[in-house]
């Protein structure tokens, strides 16, 4: 009896010993373990700048998607998704040539005018180009975890590129890269080289703040904004805001995966025996980076950063390389707290988005689909905790 | 009588200050008119034009994106690799790195180098 006793208090003891050594797990919008006092300071400052709302006195406009970014980004916390679906156009030319109709206002077309254009054009959204080829819807997706994807090596990326297929696996992977020729790797078509330059170019896009790095408004469908509209002198935020935005942003840490039982362990290994890791690589790892909590750290993204053919069914718009038909592997981490899925938000669960899958993803949906009940109820459960 | 006085004063005074100042800037050689700085561009030409010689140029911030007219005067061409190119080498898709001068017609360029022409689609 005694010798039990004893036994009991060692056992709390050492509990007691492993609950105090872990750290509670992270909820999303938490900052990445590991970070500076000093880099904690600008992630708490720089949510206070992603939160800021912003009004036509203070440069909102004159035409713009969101008011301030956690408009959209906002759910379940600041940083997450939204419902909120936004337009872009392209025209894919004869030649091949890729127009993101950029002297038109493309490719982003701003859904909101503020009550100074509407009086004076008479219009509540940009207006869209006819000569454009096609139109694309973009969901929100969230923003944990971009500072990982940003650490992350070109040459890393590089490495899964498989553009004419040699392996013969039937996946291609095909870098795109930003107009001036660097790597893209943010936005649903990868187009976008760095966090910093998603950031830069965000403000002004969606929200029509013009910024040190891109001092002057979008323009109204090519046309000049008219005289009185816009008063407010640029840039309409300052490189403080604008930095610490982007802090925020990097310092975000990926959301944490649902514990897995051993049938979501059963889906994981479904996962990569029908090809899905094939596109979906489970993770990639950042390179070296000044900040200590992203340096040569695996970030488990499931995405390679690459593009690959969806198929004509998914087909839009072009983007710099991007035929209408490729898109960047959309990363599953966070798919558990996601509403809607895939690049326009067309799913409304993970089970219809892997309907939705074509193109090179088309022989890892027919295994999908030749799975059996319970083998299918596991492949979920896996996704639906990442 | 001393309101006389300076009466007298300011008549002749004034046109010899406006003679004084009518020299001095005819004097003065015109103010240089001061060069502007040199802007670097780098981005994807979507037009050529012939007449006059120009391109359009497209340069992104994320998914900002403005178009520039370039002019291409006459005796400058574009490199590729360190080597003047076949004018026709500029076509939309070209990535090119660009260094002009904003004139009176716009940007001109003093320098154009090819750093990437578009690749064969698949």
């Amino acid at each position: 009896m005694k010798t039990a006793g004893r036994w009991l208090i060692v056992v709390a003891l050492l509990s007691a010993l492993y609950g105090a050594s872990c750290p509670p797990p992270l909820k999303p919008g938490d900052p990445l373990r590991g970070l500076s006092a000093a880099e904690l300071q600008r992630f708490e400052r720089g949510r206070a700048a992603f939160a800021r709302v912003f009004t036509p006195e203070t440069g909102l406009g004159p035409l713009f998607n969101a008011d301030g970014c956690a408009e959209c980004h906002e759910d379940p916390v600041v940083g997450g998704t939204g419902d909120e679906v936004e337009v872009h156009r392209a025209l894919l030319r004869p030649d091949g040539f890729c127009d993101p109709l950029a002297d038109r206002g493309g490719p982003v077309f701003q859904q909101h005018a503020t009550p100074a254009l509407q009086a004076a054009l008479g219009i509540d959204h940009e207006p869209e180009p006819a000569e454009s080829t096609s139109r694309a819807a973009r969901s929100t997706p969230d923003v944990f975890g971009f500072g990982l994807l940003d650490a992350v090596p070109d040459s890393e990326i590089l490495g899964y590129a498989d553009p004419d297929d040699r392996d013969g696996d039937g996946i291609s992977g095909r870098p795109n890269y930003s107009l001036d020729g660097r790597l893209g790797r943010f936005g649903r078509k990868a187009s976008v080289p760095t966090l910093k330059e998603f950031v830069e170019g965000a403000y002004v896009i969606e929200q029509g703040i013009t910024n040190p790095a891109v001092p002057t408004e979008e323009s109204i469908g090519g046309k000049p904004i008219p005289a009185g509209v816009d008063t407010v002198p640029e840039p309409e935020i300052g490189q403080e805001e604008l930095d610490l935005n982007e802090d925020f942003m990097r310092f975000l840490a990926p959301p944490q995966p649902l514990r897995l039982g051993g049938q979501g362990k059963r889906g994981r290994a479904i996962f990569e025996k029908i090809g899905c890791a094939s596109c979906h690589l489970p993770s990639l790892t950042t390179g070296d980076s000044p900040v200590r909590a992203l340096r040569y750290q695996r970030v488990y993204a499931y995405t390679d950063l690459l593009l690959h053919d969806m198929g004509p069914e998914r087909a839009d718009i072009c983007l710099g390389q991007a035929l209408p038909s490729e898109f960047r592997t959309e990363p599953l981490m966070g798919a558990h707290l996601m509403k809607t899925f895939l690049h326009d938000g067309e799913a409304k669960s993970i089970e219809e988005a892997v309907e939705l899958h074509g193109g090179e993803a088309a022989a890892a949906k027919a295994r999908f689909d030749g799975l059996s009940k319970p083998e299918r109820a596991a492949l979920l459960k896996f996704l639906n905790s990442l | 009588m001393r309101v006389v006085h300076r009466a007298v004063l300011l008549a002749f005074a004034a046109p010899i200050a406006a003679a004084l100042l009518c020299t001095c800037s005819a004097a003065q050689p015109p103010a240089p008119v001061a060069p502007t700085a040199p802007e670097h561009l780098t981005g994807t030409v979507t037009a050529v034009h012939a007449q006059p010689r120009s391109f359009d140029l497209v340069t992104a911030v994320g998914h900002a994106l403005r178009s520039r007219r370039i002019l291409q005067p006459a005796g400058v061409t574009v490199e590729a690799h360190g080597a003047a190119a076949a004018p026709a080498a500029l076509y939309p898709g070209c990535v090119v790195r660009v260094e002009c001068r904003s004139g009176p017609t716009g940007a001109v360029a003093s320098k154009i180098e090819l750093l990437r022409a578009p690749p064969a689609r698949p």
